[in-house]
């Protein structure tokens, strides 16, 4: 007992801060939509992992399971979309890398300029977080998130995802992609408040944000999914 | 019999109309009455029922200013929020009369009733934290009826939707600094610190420059009356949210960058959208520009500060909704007779439906404040206002004023062409009817612009924010 105890606590550490940046750094990366959706459910897990060394274990279970019915959600949706999407069949000659496309036809927004802005955003946030007081170092200073007491790493994972899911959004235009980034910006900020804030109304108000949050990307992916198929339901029958 | 306590009905009676309308949507008819019934009813409780004592309503006795305690949270109607909800239910009523005879797909009736339901409770909550996460899941709802089962584009609902959700952040991160400041009131610091993360919530919510891209993308895309209904009451519960925070924090309010920095915004969301109200070729977007230019001008009269600058802008937006309902009215029988509102695809129809078309050029040139039209008034009193600022600024307002002109000069230009479009239907007589009422009321409204003055003076009182 003591030792799985243990283990659970050595996982909610390091492992759990280290899992989080590789999701992030996943759901940006990555156009494949089981690939994005895989890490955002391993977020949400690592999430509530990491949160149980501040609020109660049943709390951060909650967060895991409101995680998961989001992905869920995403996940059927995704699969009907791709199901009617022509698309997908039309891009199926370009070459992949990860998900992405590689070529030079995959335009400004494919793989070398995802891995070249994750550069400058880590590079941005090692400088945000060890850099001289300069205006773009007072950046935490001025959310005071020094002073609240947070744990450092945790702080650092906060930014981190926000910051992956903020670049996601900017060079996102797909529900789809839309969604997970900012699902991903959402989980970022919950790490860092849920350890300040132990209200349950506001969890309970924020998991029920998080759900229709998902359930709303979910329509809007169906509705563009619809408008590109050749032959889906008619007008009326796709409205709720 | 224990009286019913106020916050319960405005909560439950929009939910219960929303399953009845739910369960009647096919029948146009039978939801738009059930809906406007509901918020027509809600509307009058609101401005005729006291909060002090407990009043008969159809043989019940309701208690409208007993505070009730739901999942541990005290609810309360107090008079600011009971002057907001009237405002909101009357609106909304004339929404579902003119969606009757112009189809705004059959989502908008139960799904508005819940947003309004949501609203309700944003007004009763007493928690800041808490009211902003509902107002986002509001959000979250309107993009169903925002979409209204058309397929073609998702950009306008999707943006109203981020930048709604990227505000959730900042507000409880603004909400966490302030419950500090009042935890430790020797700690000036805290409510300091809550005022730039509020900045960038209220910045994304109130759709300032650069996060206003969203509205003349949903006008585009989304139902004329779904479109009015944002930018009318979901734009009127985010300045609700504004004062309620400004209330709890009236440091915010004494700071001397805090008017200057909400005029600022105000004047560049104004500048930005007459300067693309000017070169739009489609109503949609035209329309959402001008309610741009019509909001940034709202942001003016409150930055103009003191209890005059807030008696300006709730006046400004009564205003700004009569003229923002016309103009939704006019194009949605524009879209539905002539299937679409591109400025190219219009020639003639100016002659196929002329009331509409005035319906247009009016609800445009009094979003812009044009003389003897209900923006004249409050849009003239908050360019003397800024006169004590450098001169360009009332130029630049003026400005953005003939930008949203020329815009519908342009598109008038189009629907007077010489190419008649005979397929367009004959403008609805009873939709029609409806316009002309609303054309009437944008001009009484220029000739009598203290029309509303009693009652807002009341709310701002209510607000005892100065």
């Amino acid at each position: 007992m003591q030792e799985s105890s243990d283990l659970f606590a050595f996982m909610s550490g390091v492992p759990a801060v280290a899992g989080l940046i590789l999701t992030g750094l996943t759901i940006f990366l990555t156009s494949d939509w089981r690939l994005s959706l895989t890490a955002l459910l391993i977020q949400y897990v690592l999430i509530g992992l990491a949160l149980t060394r501040f609020v109660q274990a049943e709390v951060a279970i909650v967060k895991i399971l409101i995680g998961v019915l989001s992905v869920f959600i995403l996940y059927l949706t995704a699969r009907r979309v791709q199901e009617m999407s022509e698309s997908q069949q039309a891009e199926r000659g370009t070459p992949r890398f990860f998900g992405l496309h590689v070529g030079w036809a995959a335009g400004p927004l494919g793989l070398p300029l995802r891995l070249l802005v994750i550069l400058l955003v880590t590079l941005g946030l090692v400088r945000l977080f060890n850099g001289p007081r300069t205006s773009l170092s007072a950046l935490p200073a001025l959310f005071a998130v020094e002073s609240l007491g947070v744990s450092p790493d945790i702080v650092f994972v906060a930014f981190w995802l926000g910051s992956m899911g903020m670049v996601g959004l900017v060079l996102s235009d797909e529900p789809l992609r839309v969604a997970p980034a900012l699902l991903t910006i959402l989980a970022g900020f919950d790490l860092g408040y849920a350890s300040l804030e132990p209200s349950l109304a506001i969890v309970g108000f924020f998991g029920a944000l998080t759900l229709l949050a998902a359930l709303a990307f979910s329509y809007l992916a169906i509705a563009q999914g619809l408008s590109t198929s050749p032959a889906g339901p008619d007008e009326e029958e796709a409205e709720p | 019999m224990t009286p019913i306590p106020g916050p319960i009905v405005l909560l439950a009676l929009p939910l219960l109309a929303a399953s009845a309308t739910y369960l009647v949507r096919r029948w146009a008819i039978l939801a738009a009455f059930l809906s406007s019934a509901t918020t027509g009813v809600l509307a009058i409780l609101c401005l005729r029922l006291p909060l002090d004592r407990s009043a008969f309503v159809l043989g019940r006795e309701v208690a409208f200013g007993r505070p009730v305690v739901i999942l541990g949270r005290n609810l309360i109607l107090d008079p600011a929020s009971q002057a907001w909800l009237a405002f909101i239910f009357a609106l909304a009523t004339l929404f579902y009369l003119i969606a009757w005879r112009v189809s705004q797909g059959r989502s908008f009736f139960p799904f508005s009733l819940v947003i309004l339901s949501l609203y309700a409770l944003i007004a009763l909550l007493q928690t800041f934290a808490l009211a902003v996460i509902v107002f986002a899941i509001s959000t979250t709802l309107a993009v169903f009826m925002i979409q209204g089962g058309q397929r073609s584009s998702v950009r306008g609902a999707q943006r109203y939707l981020l930048v709604t959700l990227l505000a959730v952040p900042f507000f409880l991160a603004a909400a966490w600094f302030m419950d500090q400041s009042l935890l430790h009131p020797d700690n000036a610091e805290m409510a300091y610190r809550a005022l730039l993360p509020a900045a960038l919530g209220f910045g994304l919510l109130l759709a300032i420059f650069p996060f206003g891209t969203w509205m003349p993308a949903l006008a585009a895309d989304a139902p004329p009356i779904v479109t009015a209904f944002i930018f009318t009451t979901g734009q009127a519960m985010a300045l609700f949210l504004a004062l309620a925070f400004l209330r709890d924090i009236p440091l915010a309010l004494n700071h001397p960058a805090t008017p200057a920095a909400i005029q600022l915004a105000g004047l560049v969301m104004a500048a930005s959208g007459g300067v693309m109200a000017s070169v739009q070729r489609d109503f949609g977007r035209l329309f959402g520009y001008a309610a741009l230019v019509s909001l940034g001008v709202l942001l003016l009269a409150f930055g103009t500060g003191g209890s005059q600058g807030l008696t300006l802008t709730l006046l400004h937006m009564i205003n700004r909704a009569v003229s923002i309902t016309l103009l939704a009215a006019a194009l949605a029988i524009l879209r539905h007779q002539a299937t679409t509102d591109g400025f190219a695809g219009l020639g003639g129809v100016a002659r196929r439906l002329p009331i509409a078309t005035v319906g247009l050029m009016l609800g445009g040139l009094a979003l812009a404040g044009f003389p003897l039209t209900a923006g004249f008034a409050t849009d003239w009193a908050v360019y003397r206002a800024v006169s004590a600022e450098p001169w360009t600024w009332t130029l630049i307002l003026l400005a953005s004023s003939a930008g949203i002109a020329i815009g519908l000069l342009r598109g008038l230009n189009a629907m007077l062409g010489t190419d008649p479009r005979d397929d367009v239907a004959r403008q609805p007589v009873i939709a029609s009817l409806m316009v002309l009422a609303l054309a009437a009321v944008v001009i009484i409204l220029g000739f009598y612009p203290q029309l509303f003055l009693k009652p807002v003076q009341s709310a701002v009182q209510a607000f005892s924010l100065f």
